[in-house]
């Protein structure tokens, strides 16, 4: 049943009538003398038309134009059928702009171009009293255009639509969809178009008001499905890469794994994947300089964006330490024994620690402490920041705080700490070694400018450098200095969060505004707060002090889009993540680090500084497997429903334009009169 | 610019003197008519007949075998020249007017048949005689002739040549040649007319001419024909196609024509009135020398 948008316009009908008058009074004809109709005459005596169209040609014209006219009527009242009428439809189209949607189906076009193609049919059908929002679903829910009827703001939307390296997040957008509809849920949908490839896919299917429809077919497709990069326990220049290869197709693999660092070739690995088998490797090499790792699969499928994962490697920075002692074999043979030490000894003590160093003073120390952090072994006298009392009664070990980083996989019960004395403190200090009485034997002081830890235990008369455990001591603490930089630089996964930490030497170098009344700079990587949450309420009261600092920074994505941001504190959420590769960050106003609209970041990465850069990658088995979890509508269903993408009245019209030029190519012929 | 002016005249001159140094002895008067008579050429024999003027009696032949055979000759006598002029309203058209063109034709035969010692008579016609200019001889009389041409209009609704032979036939004195000058475009046909011309004895000579136009039309679309003859409307749609189909039509009107011509060994000539009178005139003499 067709029912009429404008049905006033039928009006327009009337035009027949002038055209039908003009016709049958004719115009008059141009006169031509001549002088014999002889030849005429029998021209058009004896070949008068004998087909029924040929006797009717005066006719066809008027016909033809007759039905023009009633065809430009009719796409002018604009027929709609029933349930178009009936049904003025809100509809939530939701575009699934994931990573999968960019692989590629024959013919070499994107499933997310197909799906492009099929939301524009579906808003150019749209009927006066549509509504419809475009919502994409790449990473996180993004409203693009709000509920209208304008169908050339929904194309433009849907043209506008970007692409993703981020996983579907098909329920967040699902939610928005029902928020917009939520004020008359009656003949409202919600259209999804995606490839299928979504978790909590049923849920989905079970809700009444989404319906799914599919683009793509299933594709063969191998993947990096898991990527990390770490710096060896064992081994403080070495690191270990963490890749699992996942194989979602349905035929056996062969590839090869390639593993460069700064673009040099570091390990190749043959694998070879069953039907859906994923294989864990775990690659040890070793590298004090750190750069960009890349994990590459030597595969050509139909998705390239889980082909290659990228990490940063921290650089091993080397560490300085002066050693203030009058010959401390002990001190000097383990701090030498430390890979990246930078050792220097003296008998001296400066008036500062070396920048970014440690100063080690054994046993002498001046009044009034330096600058900087200290290690002070076996003080004998007192200074500013602490008085060095009487020898302790039963210098034995009873306690070590073993969540403590600087104490770990220490084991020292019961062992004697000989020489070792009282210590009082003129601050809060952290017990991380204690005797019997809780005296502290090994304490940790928080202050402004740099902490001291302070070991009172003669090491002359002490078995403690004959252990194990002393070394270990050492080089926890010297890691601890390192902080995290030198540990991990964890990968962001596409599609969440990055928690990017302010590198801690530039920390005073970025411009910010302090709102706290006091605010000190924080002196400490990550793992302090874990340490002082873990520690006593003094020291709590101490690191709990917020820091308030606000920092402008410039966020750059590896296809050069440049954000700025606003840091609270050292560390800056960046996200949600939506493309992979490395992406920079930069304090506002570095006009050395700060990339232009554009600029590949990549290209530059000789210019990179990577403690201000952090990496993302797909790695999500989900995307990677290019099956639909269940069965999808099929899109060719939705373009009935859009009847071919176009509304009747555009069919109308268009063939009202095919008559009009019909009529005007048989005129030209003669064909008609 | 009359129809006759000097440039004309100077034409017709030249024209004379061509066709008495090229057809010296073939032409008009010169030409002996089939007539038997008095002569002095010797023509044939016929038997004697009870009757017969016994003088012309060969008897030569009667002493040598017998026979009474009757020696006869070709009789010598002026030739008779007529021209039809077809001054229906179907000639009045064209550029250069299809009726000036013929009345130039006929002046410069009417001019080399007087210049040949001929008699010459020009009749109009339409569907009947419309004016007549009686035999007259001597060069002295072309002015008088190119006066009566210059005075003739077109003038009917309809072309008759069987009726204007008819006439002629029925009017004329003594047979002779028949110039007739005509688009053809007889609405009962010309063939009738000039079937009569050719049973009474009389030598038919045909010049057909027509514009470029009416070879050749070049209108389409919708039109309303306006026949200048009878009046006679037809409205038509010509296309591409139709008007292939008339130049068809009118190339078989021209064949059948000549083809007529040929079968009853008539002089034919045609063209189109863009063709230069004299370079037509020059054109039927070559022919006639050929022929004869």
């Amino acid at each position: 049943m067709l029912e009429f948008a404008s049905p006033m316009l039928a009006w327009w009908a009337a035009l027949t009538v002038p055209i039908f008058l003009i016709y049958i009074i004719k115009v008059r004809l141009r006169r031509r003398p001549v002088s014999t109709l002889l030849f005429w005459n029998q021209l058009f005596d004896e070949k008068k038309p004998r087909a029924w169209w040929q006797q009717l040609r005066h006719w066809l014209s008027l016909l033809l134009q007759l039905a023009f006219v009633l065809l430009l009527v009719g796409a002018l009242i604009d027929p709609l059928w029933s349930w178009q009428k009936n049904s003025q439809r809100r509809i939530v189209l939701i575009v699934d702009n994931s990573a999968s949607m960019k692989a590629t189906e024959a013919g070499g076009i994107t499933r997310l171009q197909s799906a492009k193609e099929i939301a524009k049919g579906l808003a150019r059908s749209l009927r006066p009293g549509d509504e419809m929002s475009l919502v994409s679903s790449g990473g996180q829910s993004v409203v693009h255009v709000g509920l209208t009827n304008h169908a050339r703001l929904l194309i433009v939307g849907i043209t506008e639509l970007p692409e993703t390296d981020a996983p579907s997040a098909l329920l967040p957008a699902i939610a928005t969809a029902e928020r917009l509809l939520k004020d008359r849920v009656e003949r409202s949908e919600i259209i999804v178009l995606t490839d299928g490839c979504i978790e909590d896919f049923e849920t989905i299917k079970n809700n009444p008001l989404v319906k799914i429809y599919g683009v793509g077919k299933p594709q063969e497709n191998t993947a990096i499905t898991r990527y990390q990069v770490r710096r060896s326990v064992m081994d403080s220049v070495g690191y270990q890469v963490l890749i699992e290869v996942t194989n979602s197709g349905l035929e056996e693999v062969k590839t090869k794994l390639e593993l460069s660092l700064e673009d040099n070739l570091v390990d190749v690995v043959p694998i070879t994947l069953k039907a859906g088998e994923s294989q864990t490797r775990i690659l040890d090499h070793t590298s004090a300089t750190g750069g960009r790792l890349v994990a590459k699969l030597d595969s050509k499928d139909a998705l390239s964006t889980d082909n290659s994962a990228i990490s940063i490697l921290p650089q091993r920075a080397p560490l300085p330490i002066t050693l203030v002692t009058k010959g401390s074999l002990f001190l000097k043979s383990v701090l030498e024994s430390m890979p990246l030490v930078e050792l220097t000894i003296t008998e001296t003590a400066p008036d500062a620690a070396p920048k970014s160093g440690l100063l080690v003073l054994d046993r002498i120390i001046p009044e009034k402490l330096p600058r900087g952090r200290l290690l002070i072994v076996d003080p004998q006298n007192s200074a500013d920041l602490m008085t060095v009392g009487e020898s302790l009664e039963q210098p034995l070990v009873a306690r070590v705080e073993k969540d403590s980083p600087l104490t770990q996989h220490i084991r020292l019960d019961n062992v004697l700490f000989p020489g070792a004395k009282q210590l009082t403190f003129t601050r809060p200090v952290e017990s991380l070694i204690r005797d019997p009485l809780d005296s502290p034997m090994l304490a940790r002081m928080k202050r402004p400018g740099g902490d001291l830890w302070i070991l009172t235990c003669n090491l002359e008369q002490s078995d403690l450098p004959l252990r194990i455990a002393f070394p270990v001591l050492i080089k926890n603490a010297i890691e601890w200095l390192q902080g995290n930089e030198g540990q991990l630089r964890p990968v962001v996964p596409t599609g969440t969060l990055a928690a990017f930490a302010i590198p801690e030497d530039d920390r005073a170098e970025v411009k910010g505004t302090d709102t706290s009344a006091d605010a000190p700079l924080p002196t400490q990587g990550k793992e302090e707060s874990s340490v002082e949450s873990a520690n006593d309420s003094a020291v709590a009261v101490e690191s709990a002090a917020p820091t308030q600092l606000r920092r402008d920074l410039h966020v750059s994505s590896p296809s050069g889009k440049t954000l700025a941001m606003i840091a609270e504190g050292d560390q800056a959420l960046i996200g949600p993540i939506l493309e992979c590769g490395l992406w920079t960050v930069a304090p506002a106003g570095d006009t050395k680090t700060e990339t232009k609209e554009g600029t590949k970041q990549v290209e530059t990465n000789a210019k990179v500084d990577y403690r201000w850069a952090f990496a993302s990658n797909l790695t999500n088995r989900s995307e990677s497997d290019l099956k639909p979890r269940g069965e999808l509508l099929t899109a060719d269903s939705l373009s009935v429903v859009s009847l071919g993408g176009r509304a009747i009245w555009f069919y109308l019209a268009m063939l009202g334009l095919l008559l009009v030029t019909t009529e005007w190519w048989l005129y030209q012929r003669r064909v008609v009169g | 610019m009359s129809l006759f002016d000097s440039d004309f005249l100077k034409k017709l001159e030249y024209l004379s003197l061509v066709s008495r140094r090229v057809f010296r002895g073939r032409l008009l008067a010169q030409r002996r008519t089939k007539q038997l008579g008095g002569g002095i050429e010797f023509a044939d024999h016929r038997e004697y007949a009870a009757g017969d003027d016994l003088r012309y009696l060969d008897w030569n032949v009667y002493a040598k075998f017998g026979d009474l055979l009757l020696k006869r000759f070709q009789e010598e006598e002026d030739l008779h020249v007529y021209i039809l002029l077809d001054a229906s309203k179907s000639m009045d058209c064209g550029t250069p007017n299809k009726f000036d063109y013929a009345r130039r034709i006929a002046a410069a035969l009417a001019y080399i048949a007087l210049a040949d010692l001929d008699r010459v008579s020009i009749m109009a016609y339409a569907d009947k005689p419309l004016d007549v200019l009686p035999l007259t001889r001597g060069k002295d009389r072309v002015l008088s002739i190119l006066k009566f041409l210059e005075n003739t209009k077109t003038a009917g609704t309809a072309t008759d040549l069987a009726t204007v032979a008819k006439s002629l036939v029925n009017r004329a004195q003594r047979t002779g040649l028949v110039v007739i000058i005509s688009d053809l475009f007889d609405q009962a046909g010309f063939r009738a007319g000039v079937d009569l011309l050719r049973h009474r004895r009389f030598e038919p000579h045909v010049i057909q001419i027509h514009t470029a136009e009416e070879a050749n039309p070049t209108f389409l679309g919708d039109i309303e024909l306006d026949e200048i003859e009878t009046g006679q409307r037809r409205k038509i749609t010509v296309t591409e196609r139709k008007l292939k189909q008339y130049k068809q039509l009118f190339n078989e009107f021209l064949t059948s024509i000549e083809t007529y011509c040929k079968t009853y060994s008539l002089s034919c000539t045609r063209s189109t009135t863009d063709l230069p009178f004299d370079e037509l005139i020059m054109r039927m003499m070559r022919a006639s020398g050929i022929q004869s």
